[in-house]
């Protein structure tokens, strides 16, 4: 049985998937044996400058040995918690520092052409490609993010896609007349296309469980409702627990997930395992590696129109939701996203430490 | 001539002609490619773009660095598409071609906080301080003044836009010291392969081929009501962007036209208007305004050779009368119209497409816009590497900025016993490479 440590960051009175990820990715490890615990610094991108000082400073930690305990394994998810030294350093890339590489030159990234916020691109850019490669084992939780790190730093990886951190405990009630939504409140998580949507939408409510991690977001949010007079078509929830959220998804019409070029999004596979259809847009990124127009769900334009279109189609034929959140759940219980699909992730960020055991047999014989 | 490396921007898609530079593109890039060695950067992950090795335009400064480019060139305009050039030719100097002078598109929050003067200022003097973090540096909208401070070398698709440049931008960057050729490229046509012209099938209806925004930028207003008094058989088909259908529809009601004469086609594609004026008799671009344009939807109604007509005082105002028919915008401008179809009808249809066909040959040919490019290119290739350079030492003493206000974040600007700064990042910073 091995130590090992999960590096994540945390930011402050927020909850996201990274978060989910790698408190289910502990949890599963102790199940099997091992010891492991999280380690998290908290993250905070502003000023932007701050970026390099806390790639550095993860950089400046040597986790071979710490506290008088070595340290077999180190599994890094996210920018920077993957800037951490160790020997045996396994990464399951959740995402890199966005601004910097995909979301750059969009509304969603503060790098611009000054050249030092140039400089800062090119030393993140170049210190990933040396960080990430020295890892002793690379996997990526999308083929979306697979991609971008093959793309930008030139770096292979294995697709592990996190099974669902609820297991086995998803399940199907008779839909209610609303849209859920689920997930941190920020702009790029587009909230505001389901909530012009309702506009058009007689009748659809919008439960939005999630609390927001974004200066101004929230206020922007409400401005788009108070513009439509959609108070009382639209409830913020908060952050809500297991139970609510199991409920919430059983319960609802159809589940509105559309972020930006989104890295993997557990909201999609939890709405399937819910038996309810995703309403995703063309441009939702890792999305798409699940949803398919018509089949689990609808992929359409990321305009308030094009969400209208289908909610009014879902309102209209109820049996179209039924039969695409029934494609979605069989879908999910194929794959193995609720239970079995672990092994194969700890395999994978498990495996160079059969490395060390190796080299150690060598050593004695 | 001097084989050159060349960093090509452009956008790509899977339609092939989502914008202006990517049309250009695919025209252009068979024949810079054959003498010179281009890898095209995009903002897409694909590995190929006009079978051309290709890479994400984020990784344009790491190809730079393993082995230098002789120039960037820039395509630039106001779409969403080319929004990424737009980023990049704000990082590195290279030779621009601008389709637009005015951006509608005011972009990503990088080119609102972008310090571009500044940075041209210390560009000159080694001294000038880094712009204040705090303050948004003002910009100046709606023109291309920071896209095109960094070139030294600036050409335009349309001799408007040149003189846009030369009344209004150069005089503003030659103020903080930057000085700029400037020059005329035209849009190319494809490459004709022979002499041979394309002539529609002979009937007794006028076919009308007609493109522009159904405002008054398009002069709709004059059109229709001219199409209104027409005494003969014809049918017209009208492409508008997309989402200009309603609008254009309400036009037609509004002047009281038979909806069943007119075609509304809501389309951007270049291949889309090449199959409309390939069995048309006659073009109309009468596109008067500073947004939206003609181009490349010009150039393919005379890469088919059909007769094109533009207004006098418009757009292609620049055109030579015995390669386009001119109509004078204001009181008779319907009247003029209207008489001009009657005309046309009346003459030679083969003769005309020729003469169209030869002007097309001899002036918009992909052959010879991209045998100019590449004097262009070769010819400045030096000037350029020479501001390249420089920039480049810019970009550095903005790395040495940037890890200063690092350690007035980490340790503050005080002398204290116990710097974190030197103490546990420093060593970090210096492993990665990033203090060099």
């Amino acid at each position: 049985m091995a130590r090992i440590l999960v590096l994540g960051v945390k930011v402050p009175f927020s909850h996201g998937g990274q978060d989910v990820l790698v408190a289910t990715l502990v949890r599963e490890l102790i199940a099997r044996g091992h010891e492991a615990d999280e380690l998290s610094l908290p993250y905070n991108p502003l000023p932007k400058q701050n970026l390099i000082t806390q790639a550095a400073l993860w950089r400046s930690y040597d986790l071979e040995n710490v506290c008088g305990k070595e340290i077999d394994l180190v599994i890094a998810t996210k920018f920077p918690s993957y800037y951490a030294r160790h020997p045996r350093k396994s990464v399951w890339l959740v995402h890199q520092q966005r601004s910097i590489y995909e979301l750059y030159g969009s509304q969603y990234s503060d790098i611009g052409d000054d050249p030092r916020d140039e400089s800062m691109r090119r030393m993140l850019t170049d210190g990933d490609r040396k960080v990430l490669g020295e890892c002793a084992y690379r996997s990526a939780i999308s083929k979306n993010v697979a991609e971008r790190l093959r793309g930008f730093n030139e770096l292979d990886s294995e697709v592990l896609y996190p099974p669902l951190p609820l297991g086995s405990r998803y399940y199907t009630e008779e839909s209610e007349p609303y849209i859920l939504s689920v997930g941190r409140i920020c702009r790029i998580k587009r909230l505001d296309l389901i909530i012009n949507a309702l506009a058009e939408v007689p009748g659809v409510h919008l439960k939005v469980a999630g609390v927001s991690d974004e200066p101004d977001a929230m206020e922007f949010f409400v401005n788009e409702i108070k513009k439509h007079g959609l108070e009382k078509r639209v409830t913020f929830l908060g952050r809500v627990d297991d139970e609510e959220l199991l409920s919430l998804y059983a319960r609802s019409l159809a589940v509105f997930y559309a972020p930006f070029d989104e890295d993997y999004g557990y909201v999609t596979l939890e709405a399937m395992a819910s038996g309810k259809p995703v309403l995703t847009a063309l441009d939702s990124g890792g999305t798409l590696e699940f949803v398919s127009d018509r089949e689990n769900g609808f992929v359409v334009e990321p305009t308030p129109h094009g969400f209208a279109r289908v909610c009014n189609e879902l309102m209209e034929d109820r049996t179209l939701a039924e039969s695409l959140g029934e494609r979605g759940k069989s879908f999910i219980d194929e794959s193995g996203m609720k239970k079995g699909g672990w092994n194969r992730v700890i395999e994978g960020l498990l495996s160079p430490l059969a490395l060390k055991e190796a080299v150690k047999t060598k050593a004695v014989g | 001539m001097k084989k050159l490396r060349i960093a090509w921007f452009s956008p790509v898609s899977d339609e092939g002609d989502s914008c202006i530079s990517e049309y250009c593109s695919e025209r252009l890039l068979p024949y810079i490619s054959s003498g010179h060695e281009v890898e095209v950067f995009t903002n897409s992950l694909r590995p190929e773009a006009f079978g051309i090795r290709a890479f994400h335009y984020l990784k344009a400064f790491a190809r730079h660095r393993e082995r230098a480019f002789d120039v960037f060139f820039y395509q630039l305009e106001d779409s969403i598409e080319s929004r990424f050039v737009r980023a990049h030719c704000g990082l590195v100097p290279g030779v621009l071609w601008a389709h637009d002078v005015f951006l509608r598109d005011l972009g990503a929050e990088g080119y609102h906080t972008s310090p571009w003067e500044q940075s041209i200022r210390q560009y000159y003097r080694r001294n000038e301080p880094f712009s204040d973090r705090s303050k948004a540096p003002h910009q100046l909208w709606p023109r291309i003044y920071r896209e095109s401070s960094l070139s030294p070398v600036v050409l335009f698709s349309s001799r408007w836009g040149e003189a846009e440049f030369q009344s209004m931008i150069s005089t503003r960057l030659e103020s903080l010291g930057r000085g700029h050729m400037s020059g005329f490229l035209p849009i190319p046509t494809g490459s004709a392969s022979s002499n041979n012209v394309w002539v529609p099938e002979n009937t007794d209806t006028m076919r009308i081929a007609y493109q522009g925004l159904p405002g008054m930028e398009g002069r709709s207003h004059k059109f229709l009501p001219a199409l209104k008094c027409l005494s003969i058989n014809y049918v017209c088909t009208w492409m508008v962007p997309f989402g200009g259908g309603v609008e254009a529809h309400a036009r037609i009601a509004e002047f009281g036209l038979d909806d069943s004469q007119i075609e509304i086609v809501e389309s951007t594609s270049p291949k889309r208007w090449q199959e409309v004026v390939e069995a048309s008799d006659v073009a109309f671009h009468l596109h008067a305004g500073v947004y939206g344009r003609m181009s490349p939807f010009l150039e393919v109604s005379y890469s088919v050779g059909c007769p094109v007509v533009v207004l006098a005082s418009g757009s292609g105002d620049d055109l030579p009368s015995d390669a386009a028919f001119h109509i004078h915008s204001g009181l008779f401008e319907s009247e003029e119209i209207k008489c001009l179809i009657l005309s046309i009808r009346e003459l030679d249809a083969t003769q005309l497409r020729r003469q169209f066909s030869r002007y097309a040959r001899q002036n918009l040919d992909a052959s010879v816009v991209a045998q100019e490019l590449e004097e262009l290119l070769v010819a400045h290739a030096p000037s350029v590497g020479l501001v390249m350079d420089r920039w480049e030492s810019l970009r550095k003493r903005g790395q040495q900025a940037l890890l200063q206000e690092v350690k007035e974040l980490v340790s503050g600007s005080e002398p204290i016993s116990f710097d974190p700064y030197t103490k546990a990042l420093d060593p970090a910073i210096k492993e990665l490479g990033w203090a060099r």
